[in-house]
């Protein structure tokens, strides 16, 4: 749906050279929630703005909807816009138009006539669920109802794409919260393609299904969030189970990492190791979380006894991934 | 003296100042907020960047406005005859009014613009606006209470620029003031003129903060 490929933006600032994306590339298939998260200044906004060449890549390709945008005139380009919503951190909302106004505008500008408009806009303010707030001034509303009012006013044309650009980032935990699960629902039921930048791991864990990392203008990580979280080497695995310390393991024991994924995370697996093995386990940390819905877990533990070695395969057998320091 | 033949005059001068001032005040819109557009879009980093064009626009309007207006009125009387006919006159005086009135206002305007965050121009962008639909339905909309604050500001500017002109045949409130209240002592004309410039004044900045407060939405 979207793909970019050896994206480069180069920069000159006040006679600096600046780079703030090197060579990226990226592949969003259709009905897939992507994430590129990154520290700020790492060149994300950058990163987005290039998917609807509201920034001119200084190299590279951007391809959405199939359609190679760096290759469009400018009608043809404001054309394909049309057909990418894109929302906001700061909403980007019109001071000046009424809730209904604001989500209209899209629609004015493909042309549609008032009568289509009314009826479209009632449709979207029904599926973000501000039916109630139809001519209140923006000024009037929340920071998540106004987010909302920029996902209707987003998803207006009917975009196959929504661009989403720290949409979360000035909204407290609560709304944060429901507006991703918003953006889920979307996703599920119009089966729309989202690309989200954000700086906060906790998008990325609640409704992502790919992720990309990009640090220093470059992607240094991309893959399924499924295949990455079980990866202990992975950064995204690093982040959400921050390497404890290293247990120098007792006289005759050994120290192993065991991440859960999946239905391992809800079966009682040490229970059943310390009934079919003779060996004794020692648990010294854990944690488990909601991850893409999925629950994903990583225990430290220290096994000891005479049969070590077939417990751990037997974990291993178990579709556990187990490391043993 | 006798208020009989003072009211008419006092009437007449009000009824011109009014005219002059008007319709100077619409040419001043029309052409000056264009311009003050321009200012905003040809920038550096403006919808359709011409930093030279910018350049050449922002020094025009800055000569304009270095000049004193009494001696803009001056230099600009062969213009106003090609205009008018006559440099002499209340329909005179709209030309250098108007004149004089345009970079002002299109500073003004130029100021308003530039506080319609840059977010709604780059999110008008992402749906796909042309640069007339982003200056027509996100700029001026946007910007309206600045500007019609700023109008009301040239209104103000422009009555006490009609005084002025009056000094020089151009009629009015001023031209009253000048002729009868200073050269002939009548002190009475001169009080009753000054009342009337303040209460117009005054009745314009008044109308204007409530304009701009009814199309305020923030």
């Amino acid at each position: 749906m979207i793909s970019i490929s050896n994206l480069s933006k180069v920069y000159d600032q006040n006679g600096q050279v600046v780079e703030a994306l090197q060579d990226v590339s990226l592949h969003v298939a259709p009905g897939e929630i992507f994430g590129v998260v990154g520290p700020s200044g790492a060149g994300k906004s950058t990163l987005i703005r290039c998917v609807n060449l509201l920034e001119r890549p200084t190299s590279g390709k951007v391809v959405v909807n199939h359609q190679d945008l760096t290759s469009l005139s400018d009608t043809e380009l404001r054309q394909a816009r049309q057909q990418i919503g894109m929302i906001f951190q700061h909403f980007n909302l019109l001071n000046s138009r009424t809730v209904a106004g604001n989500v209209a505008f899209p629609l004015e500008i493909i042309g549609y006539d008032k009568n289509k408009r009314q009826s479209r806009v009632e449709e979207l303010l029904d599926l973000v669920g501000l039916s109630d707030k139809t001519n209140v001034y923006p000024a009037q509303l929340s920071g998540g109802q106004k987010q909302r009012v920029g996902i209707a006013r987003a998803l207006a044309t009917e975009p196959r794409v929504l661009l989403s650009d720290e949409a979360t980032s000035a909204l407290d935990p609560q709304t944060t919260i429901s507006i991703l699960n918003l953006l889920k629902d979307l996703n599920h039921r119009l089966g729309l393609t989202i690309l989200l930048i954000t700086h906060e791991m906790d998008v990325v864990k609640q409704i992502c299904d790919h992720v990309a990392i990009l640090q220093e203008s470059k992607i240094v990580e991309s893959g399924a969030i499924n295949d990455l979280i079980v990866d202990p080497d992975s950064l995204l695995s690093q982040v959400f189970f921050p390497p404890s310390q290293v247990f120098i393991p007792r006289p005759g024991a050994t120290s192993a990492a065991i991440t859960f994924i999946g239905d391992a995370a809800d079966q009682p697996v040490l229970a059943s190791l310390v009934r079919k093995f003779d060996v004794d386990v020692n648990i010294l940390g854990g944690s488990i979380q909601n991850i893409g819905g999925r629950r994903i877990g990583r225990l430290q533990v220290e096994l000891s006894g005479k049969q070590v070695n077939s417990a751990l395969n037997y974990l291993n057998q178990l579709g556990l991934r187990v490391e043993v320091q | 003296m006798d208020w009989s033949i003072w009211v008419p005059n006092l009437l007449k001068g009000t009824a011109e100042t009014l005219y002059m001032v008007g319709v100077s005040t619409l040419f001043t819109v029309i052409l000056g907020l264009p311009l003050g557009v321009l200012l905003v879009i040809t920038d550096r980093k403006g919808l359709i960047a011409a930093p030279t064009l910018n350049q050449i626009l922002g020094s025009i309007v800055n000569i304009a406005r270095s000049l004193p207006f009494i001696i803009l009125l001056v230099i600009v009387i062969p213009f106003t005859r090609l205009l008018v006919g006559t440099s002499i006159g209340v329909t005179a005086a709209i030309v250098p009014l108007s004149l004089a009135a345009i970079p002002f206002f299109a500073r003004v305007a130029e100021t308003g613009l530039r506080e319609v965050d840059r977010g709604l121009v780059e999110a008008s962008q992402a749906m796909g606006c042309s640069t007339w639909q982003i200056i027509l339905k996100v700029l001026i909309p946007e910007a309206l209470p600045s500007l019609i604050l700023g109008t009301a500001l040239t209104i103000i500017s422009l009555i006490s620029y009609s005084a002025m002109a009056g000094a020089i045949g151009g009629g009015g409130l001023g031209d009253l003031a000048i002729r009868y209240g200073y050269q002939r002592y009548e002190t009475d004309v001169m009080i009753a003129t000054v009342v009337l410039l303040i209460v117009l004044v005054q009745g314009i900045q008044i109308l204007g903060d409530k304009l701009a407060q009814k199309v305020s939405r923030r």
